[in-house]
């Protein structure tokens, strides 16, 4: 019941995460028919939520918890990865108070943070649980 | 059963009393954690201004506030540009009470290279400049030279690298400190620079000024007054002595922005206390009301060789273990949302806000860490007190 709660936990943060990166946390938009530098990092971010958000749906199907635990490391990795994508990987706009860095950026941030949190919990509490099971 | 597994299980094994406490200390040590650093950004971020603006009397056209506000540009970052004659400068050299004066230059570039987005350029008079260089050393120590430029913090340009304004490959040569206001934004250079920049944003075909030359306009006059003058006597002669200008003292300039920071620091220091006495209360009558809650569960432990002292302190430990780990989660979720959001902050309130340094967080940290692990424990003496004086005899014949 733990681990459910967890994995759904889980799968809501990465659904917020794809959801919000390109509507209510969206980078800037389209201006004069150009894209800016930030519009790349914005879907590199849904991309990698699209990815966490499949991983995370897989994680609450699968009944084996050692596969479980596995697929929670994976979503750790990649959701401590999309910390870095906006202004480290990818470069963001120029002026820090345009969208890109107010909302964008510090949006991913605290939402990959919570995830890779989450996801980290859910490795130690599969760890635990596999050690009390031997 | 160990008193440290009891605590545990105590803890565990009443998730939703668990919640309800570990909910009132998120909201307690959030609160007073994040009004403490939002109060404390924008006294920063108005200190900063006033330091950074460094001058008594800002002199600008006339006609500037209808096309911007100087403190726009300023606290919001709003590019804009005004110019007025040149040799407005020396009329004001002339005026009685003036210590050191100088010039600059305002100009705001075509959308820069990477984004569709216009950028300040602000020019300054290397020879008398007083204003301007004192926070320029602290990225850049030399003169800077033609088509070098120092840009604000705000901004994703590095050193060393170039910023194309109107067609001129411009080489940063200094990144400045953060001010939490407009200026984080903007460009600075020489007044060479500047009137280059004019001359190639005229020959691209945009037109800057009307009939001037670049060389013939200034878009405003920093002044600084002498000791012992009246500084509001020396603005008001500039502005009846001297057609077409206004003279604005700085400190003017920045009352309705304090004003409306202190209104803002005032609701927040209200809202923290109201936050704390209402959570402080709530927590009495909880634990209040946990006394009939346990009387039997107290009365077996007593029961079964507890000491009244080992009662007591068992319900301090429990308040105490949920007091330290919602002070945590409320710090580390009032963290998440004034840090990251800084700049959302500032540019949503239209206020300078800078945040506090680590050092200072930290102290923030502490304080609200204390309000929390010393309100909960309060509150629940008296809990502790009555659960520990429990008629054990009584309660566990009448099983209630």
């Amino acid at each position: 019941m733990k681990r459910l709660i967890i994995g759904i936990a889980e799968g809501i943060a990465a659904l917020v995460l794809t959801i919000g990166a390109f509507t209510f946390f969206k980078a800037c938009g389209e201006h004069d028919g150009k894209f800016m530098a930030c519009h790349w990092a914005q879907n590199a971010v849904v991309l990698a939520g699209i990815v966490l958000a499949a991983l995370a749906l897989i994680r609450i199907v699968v009944p084996n918890d050692n596969i479980k635990t596995g697929i929670s490391i994976g979503i750790f990795a990649l959701s401590a990865a999309v910390i870095f994508i906006p202004g480290t990987t990818i470069n963001l706009c120029m002026m820090d108070d345009m969208a890109c860095h107010t909302t964008f950026k510090p949006a991913v941030i605290v939402v990959s943070a919570v995830l890779a949190v989450i996801a980290l919990a859910d490795v130690i509490a599969g760890f635990v649980k596999a050690k009390k099971a031997q | 059963m160990s008193i440290r597994k009891l605590l545990f299980f105590n803890i565990v094994r009443r998730p939703l009393r668990t919640f309800a406490l570990l909910f009132i200390c998120i909201v307690m040590s959030a609160a007073v954690f994040g009004g403490a650093v939002i109060s404390a950004s924008l006294q920063n971020g108005i200190n900063s201004l006033e330091q950074r603006l460094g001058a008594d009397i800002i002199v600008l056209p006339e006609s500037a506030s209808e096309k911007v506000k100087l403190e726009n540009i300023l606290l919001q970052g709003t590019p804009g540009y005004f110019y007025m004659d040149k040799n407005i400068e020396n009329t004001l050299a002339g005026v009685d009470g003036v210590d050191k004066l100088s010039a600059q230059y305002f100009l705001v570039s075509a959308n820069a290279e990477c984004c569709t987005v216009q950028v300040q350029i602000i020019g300054f008079d290397d020879e008398t400049d007083f204003s301007v260089k004192p926070w320029l050393s602290e990225a850049y120590s030399g003169s800077l030279g033609r088509n070098e430029i120092v840009v604000g913090s705000g901004l994703s340009t590095r050193v060393g690298h170039t910023l194309k304004l109107y067609g001129v490959e411009c080489k940063a040569v200094g990144k400045l400190e953060s001010t939490g206001t407009g200026l984080d934004t903007a460009v600075y250079a020489s007044a060479d620079t500047v009137r280059d920049l004019i001359k190639a944003a005229e020959s691209k075909g945009i037109s800057v000024l009307s009939k001037q030359s670049p060389d013939d306009v200034i878009s405003s006059v920093y002044i600084k007054v002498k000791d012992g003058y009246d500084i509001d006597e020396v603005a008001a002669n500039i502005n009846l002595g001297i057609d077409g200008v206004q003279a604005v003292r700085t400190k003017s300039m920045l009352t309705g922005t304090a004003d409306k920071l202190s209104v803002i620091s005032g609701s927040v220091t209200v809202l923290i206390i109201a936050v704390w006495v209402l959570s402080a209360v709530i927590m009495l009558i909880v634990f209040t009301a946990l006394v009939n809650e346990r009387k039997r569960e107290f009365a077996v432990l007593r029961a079964v060789g507890f000491s009244r002292r080992k009662l007591g302190t068992q319900v301090m430990s429990e308040t105490l273990v949920i007091c330290l780990i919602g002070a945590v989660i409320g710090i580390a979720i009032a963290s998440a949302v004034v840090f990251p959001f800084s700049r959302l902050i500032e540019t949503q309130s239209g206020l300078p806000f800078l945040s506090p340094g680590i050092l200072t967080s930290l102290g923030y940290a502490a304080l609200a860490f204390g309000a929390v692990i010393l309100t909960g424990p309060l509150a629940s003496v008296y809990s502790a007190y009555r659960l520990s004086r429990v008629d054990t005899a009584k309660i566990l014949r009448e099983g209630d």
